[in-house]
């Protein structure tokens, strides 16, 4: 268990009247301060030879008025917090902050479902609400609207919406579903974005943009305040849903399937952020390597092969997914197949399913941790590191960048595991790198393949969306216009709402002006 | 009857009570533990999640679903979610309080008879 680390130029005994006044807020039971509390809020993927984004405690208040006095506590006392809503950000560093020391600011107590706009298909969620309660509320209130569930659906649909993450129905695109939030600033006062700014406003959840400049997005991957009540855009639950599932029996394949896709997507005939993967994601969920191999370096083709062949697999996997009324689903289904002429050669296995019949059967994505499953390919303690670039929505973009990625994983060892998520008009290239923890030949090669990975994709032109907490200086150094222009915006923002550097030091790249000397 | 029998059946009943009240206890907390477990932890212990799958590798298939599983030692259970093991992921006390934690090692500890 690693010892106390406390913030920058703080003393011990600073450290605990800081506590000590947060206790006068939360009550001494949601003061998490003891050796066991700093370890449970650590990145569970961390390497164990890592002591780094050690957490100082956490503190967990219950409500709106409890996280503004816990800010004002924070800047008199000098102290960092780290707002989290459920600290499921697995493979990006969890619940752990940048910066030891900080205080992590745990708003899984706000988990109340506030509101639920059946008619119009919006909800209005604490952070702490979860994938798997929503989904359970709307069931047992038989509330016809569904949730864009992510891989991981352990986590909060607002922290997942706020980190830009990505669910699978037509609403996917999570962070586009906020509509009108509710923020404490770095100083405790409280905002409302959009219509919320007025008093009475009846269409806050409905709204994005309100009167003058529209913030949303400001609080998303920022550090510029703690958002306490988010609005959501929720599917209404469609008449049917046809699933199209193929495989793609050699790599080179993503290049004119990608080209396929591109075209359909763009003009909307698929709406969902269709993803395929290799077939490492799969087999990755489902058994472990040395099933089919123990000895040196990536996997050889043979092997490939015969996971391929057991699991029925292609080289890469993916299913088009598409949602609504029945005529206008299989219309799209028809478009689908004739821009894929006979260019599969096993064709598209097809899925049907129509209101009424069981969930589990339909074109959803229900809310499931199964796909964590995949950090326990090389046995011990498993952990995965996300490495996530945007690229041009196009067939030789793709092929070059996973033939690029793929060159690295083989020269350090490292399976390949990659994958295309499909946006309106970019892909997001997400690349696992999967390792045991403990073995320390493994982790280091681990490290040295991301940042590969990192220098690669900057030197073709492309940033990664997401990024892990020990990668976010490096990865914002490569959005670096008019000498890094946006993170001199970014600066002159957070100095100008957080003048004492309190919330979330570090995030994204972003710096307060009294921790800027930490930037790594 | 002496005043000392009906002292005695007295006593008998009244502790029959309390042994009743005790036994209603008992099975409320059981209650409570295994409605912590469904909402808390079956998420990745139900069948076919990942905590079923690591359980099989570890124990056996016929041991891997915790729901059925009695007498595990409660200081394990308590150590293994504040601790992991392997890849299970730690849960914070906000995720699950001490006392919430405690229902939950007595539900998996419960007597055979009891499942």
């Amino acid at each position: 268990m690693s010892s106390l680390q406390l913030p920058p130029r703080t003393s011990a005994a600073a450290f605990q009247k800081a506590l000590a006044a947060f206790t006068g807020v939360v009550g001494k039971e949601w003061v998490l301060a003891t050796d066991q509390d700093r370890e449970t809020y650590r990145d569970i993927y961390q390497f164990a030879s890592q002591n780094t984004h050690v957490p100082g405690a956490a503190v967990a208040p219950a409500s709106t008025e409890e996280v503004q006095a816990l800010l004002r506590l924070a800047n008199e006392h000098k102290i960092p917090l780290w707002p989290m809503s459920r600290g499921k950000n697995f493979g990006y560093g969890g619940s752990a902050p940048v910066m030891s020391g900080t205080v992590v600011l745990d708003l899984g107590r706000m988990n109340r479902i506030l509101d639920i706009d059946v008619k119009h298909g919006h909800c209005l969620l604490e952070p702490g609400v979860g994938f798997f309660q929503l989904h359970e509320y709307l069931l047992a209130q038989k509330i016809p609207l569904w949730l864009s569930v992510p891989a991981n659906a352990w986590g909060s649909v607002i922290g997942n919406a706020l980190e830009r993450g990505v669910g699978y129905t037509p609403y996917g695109e999570n962070t586009n579903q906020l509509c009108g939030l509710e923020v404490a600033l770095p100083s405790g006062e409280l905002v409302r974005t959009g219509m919320g700014a007025m008093s009475n406003s009846s269409v806050w959840q409905a709204f994005k943009y309100g009167f003058g400049p529209s913030w949303d997005q400001m609080f998303a991957q920022s550090n510029f305040g703690v958002v306490t009540k988010a609005g959501m855009w929720l599917m209404p639950e469609p008449e049917a849903t046809l699933s199209l599932a193929f495989t793609l029996p050699e790599p080179e394949d993503i290049g004119w399937a990608i080209d396929t896709l591109a075209e359909l997507r763009l003009r909307r005939v698929i709406e969902t952020s269709v993803t395929i993967g290799n077939y490492v994601r799969y087999a990755s969920a489902i058994g472990q390597r040395n099933e089919w191999y123990q000895g040196p370096g990536a996997l050889p083709d043979s092997v490939a092969r015969a996971i391929m062949k057991k699991y029925d697999l292609g080289w890469w996997n993916s299913i088009i997914s598409l949602f609504g009324y029945k005529d206008i689903i299989e219309t799209q289904a028809g478009l689908i197949k004739k821009a894929f002429g006979d260019k599969l050669k096993a064709g598209f296995k097809e899925k049907r399913w129509q209101r009424g019949e069981p969930l589990e059967n339909s074109a959803a994505n229900l809310p499931s941790v199964r796909p964590l499953q995949v950090v326990n390919w090389w046995g011990g303690r498993g952990g995965h590191l996300g490495f996530s670039p945007v690229v041009p929505f196009d067939g030789k973009a793709a092929l070059d960048q996973y033939a690029r990625t793929r060159k690295r994983f083989d020269e350090f060892g490292h399976d390949y595991y990659g994958g295309f998520t499909m946006g309106e008009r970019y892909l997001t290239n997400v690349n696992e790198i999967l390792y045991d923890r403990d073995n320390a030949d493994h982790t280091q090669r681990s490290e040295r393949l991301f940042k590969a990975l990192v220098e690669d994709s900057a030197r073709a032109g492309y940033g990664e969306y997401r990024t892990h907490l020990s990668y976010m200086d490096e990865v914002a150094r490569g959005f670096d216009f008019n000498n890094h222009a946006l993170r001199r915006l970014n600066e002159t923002v957070k100095d100008a709402l957080d003048p004492n550097g309190i919330l979330a030091p570090g995030k994204s790249g972003i710096w307060p002006r009294n921790y800027r000397s930490n930037r790594s | 009857m002496s005043k000392t029998a009906w002292r005695a059946r007295a006593t008998v009943a009244g502790l029959a009570l309390l042994g009743s009240t005790a036994q209603a206890a008992d099975a409320d907390a059981l209650a409570q533990g295994k409605a912590l477990f469904d909402t808390r932890c079956n998420i990745c212990h139900a069948t076919g999640q990942m905590g079923t799958l690591m359980l099989a590798r570890r124990v056996g298939q016929e041991n891997a679903l915790l729901a059925n599983r009695t007498q595990v030692p409660e200081a394990l259970v308590e150590h293994v979610v504040r601790n992991g093991i392997n890849s299970m992921p730690v849960f914070t006390r906000v995720e699950l309080t001490d006392a919430e934690l405690k229902l939950v090692a007595a539900y998996l500890g419960r007597p055979a008879q009891a499942k």
